[in-house]
């Protein structure tokens, strides 16, 4: 046979293998490492003492809620602190545990875990208003100025994911929890990506799944051989005792990225980087124990470090 | 009961837990020996670790025999309605009283050796500062890993006041039952000159807030 026809056969071939192996194909990725581009909060000032939730703007602003301080605080792209607001109460841009933020093109978008509702601010952290919520709020995520996702914590209607629009009117719904799961049991973390699906990381259960947006559950894996977390019985209750995951977040290049929780090798900094088929493709471990991950629009990773007192950004380093 | 008089012992705020006379004599005796322990660790970390003050003494009249310790656990503090006796208690003491009679211990597991422990404790206190300063909370307080005060530390946050003149020990779980908050604020404030004296505003430049590094 001569040079050319076997170089052909060579081409097939490993085209036919990246196909049909993830770990070749379009997002192969082998090895993932961190390159720090920022570290904002340290022992000695007072730019952080216990964040919660972060976002990051179009412009590279970095907002972030502070439940020590009952702030939400804007950083320029370096890392210097520009505005603050908030302090403790219950009033308009008032917090009493300040949780979760996302930011659209304008607005960010916070939650206090008490409260059923969004709270709006604009990029000047001025507070414009507070988006109903029929049940208190497990997770969040900005679709658009004028649309969000929240996971709903309600007793009667457990495990949904409801797409509100700036009135607070519920647009569409995904029901996505088995029914007699236990208290906080179909607790999850969850994202979206460009094409309107949704990722699911389940928070006490060895579940990620992807479902539609029209509420089709796609696929369902789990990443520890379907081990069972601990489970709590407090009076006719069971409630979670470790969690598996911790969050979940899309990297901008079709990863699916979910931080372990208890049952990972190292808890709160093994993170599993998937493919959209839900494949597993590769893990890399955090620095320090991190309770997310965030990806601003330019892929840098945002996660704690100091117990909360840090806020590291990196660069990943594909492999 | 005339306060110069020489009170029982007692070992609990609350009636029921009282205990028998010679067995309250011997938990006292026991505990008045810890806190002795212990107080002397806090007092000679707190008084390297706290700046002079030109404007007010070091230590005020009484502040030898009559202490109060808040213990508390950071991770209480995402608890929101575990805070408002503790916020309600640091607005019923004055600013004066906080300072010289009350110390926070902060009370947090330490793990993964003397390295990570140290630096676990200066997170723990970092948290605080952020607290503190946005309560305008007056008193210092200290990171402690020890069993003695997480001992008392069942939940929440515990009031301990101790004074050996008087032989008692008291213990107050938050929330508070009624009249305890008045008990604790009694009990600081008649241990000192008078109660005038603690509730003078700040000396001139002093904005309320304790300085950021107090505790480093």
């Amino acid at each position: 046979m001569n040079r050319p026809r076997w170089m052909l056969w060579l081409s097939l071939l490993a085209i036919f293998l990246g196909a049909a192996r993830p770990g070749l194909g379009k997002d192969a990725v082998s090895r993932i490492t961190l390159k720090e581009v920022l570290s904002i909060g340290a022992l000695d000032d007072e730019a952080l003492f216990q964040w919660t939730g972060v976002a990051a703007d179009p412009d590279g602003f970095i907002y972030v809620l502070d439940a020590m301080d009952y702030s939400l605080k804007k950083f320029d792209p370096r890392g210097a602190l520009v505005k603050k607001t908030g302090r403790r109460g219950q009033g308009p841009g008032e917090f009493m545990v300040p949780r979760l933020l996302d930011a659209s093109s304008n607005f960010l978008f916070a939650t206090d875990q008490n409260v059923a509702g969004v709270y709006v601010f604009d990029r000047e952290l001025n507070f414009i208003k507070k988006i109903p919520c029929p049940a208190l709020i497990a997770h969040l995520k900005a679709l658009g100025d004028d649309l969000v996702a929240v996971a709903s914590m309600s007793f009667q209607e457990p495990g949904r994911i409801l797409v509100l629009n700036g009135e607070g009117k519920v647009l569409s719904e995904i029901a996505y929890a088995d029914k007699n799961a236990g208290v906080l049991m179909d607790s999850i973390s969850f994202v979206p990506d460009a094409e309107g699906m949704f990722y699911l990381a389940y928070l006490f259960q060895d579940r990620i799944e992807k479902w539609s947006p029209d509420g089709k559950r796609l696929w369902s894996r789990n990443l520890f051989g379907g081990k069972k977390a601990e489970t709590k019985k407090i009076s006719s209750f069971t409630v979670p005792g470790e969690t598996c995951f911790k969050d979940i977040a899309m990297d901008g290049r079709g990863h699916v990225l979910v931080l372990g929780g208890r049952l990972a090798k190292a808890p709160g900094r093994t993170v599993f980087v998937l493919n959209t088929e839900g494949e597993l493709l590769t893990t890399f471990t955090l620095p320090d124990t991190s309770h997310c991950l965030y990806f601003d629009r330019g892929r840098s990773l945002y996660v704690r470090a100091n117990d909360g007192i840090t806020l590291k950004k990196y660069r990943i380093l594909y492999e | 009961m005339n306060r110069n008089e020489e009170a029982p012992p007692t070992v609990s705020g609350s009636p029921a837990g009282r205990l028998s006379r010679r067995r309250a004599r011997l938990l006292i005796f026991v505990c008045a020996a810890a806190l002795a322990v212990v107080s002397l660790g806090l007092l000679s970390r707190m008084s390297s670790a706290v700046p002079p003050n030109k404007n007010r003494p070091e230590t005020a009249p009484g502040m030898d025999r009559c202490r109060c310790w808040v213990l508390m656990d950071i991770e209480s503090f995402y608890c929101a309605p575990c805070l408002e006796p503790l916020l309600d208690l640091c607005r019923a003491l004055p600013a004066r009283v906080q300072e010289d009679r009350v110390l926070g211990v902060l009370v947090y597991e330490a793990a993964g050796g003397s390295e990570r422990s140290e630096l676990r404790s200066r997170i723990v206190l970092k948290k605080w500062q952020g607290f503190r300063k946005t309560h305008g909370i007056r008193f210092p307080a200290v990171a402690d890993t020890g069993p003695f005060f997480r001992g008392f530390l069942k939940d929440g946050i515990v009031v301990l006041l101790a004074h050996e003149g008087r032989n008692v020990l008291l213990s107050y779980s938050l929330p508070l039952q009624a009249g305890q908050l008045d008990e604790i604020v009694e009990i600081l404030l008649d241990r000192a000159e008078g109660p005038e004296s603690f509730s003078r505003p700040p000396p001139s430049g002093d904005d309320g807030t304790a300085p950021a590094d107090e505790l480093e």
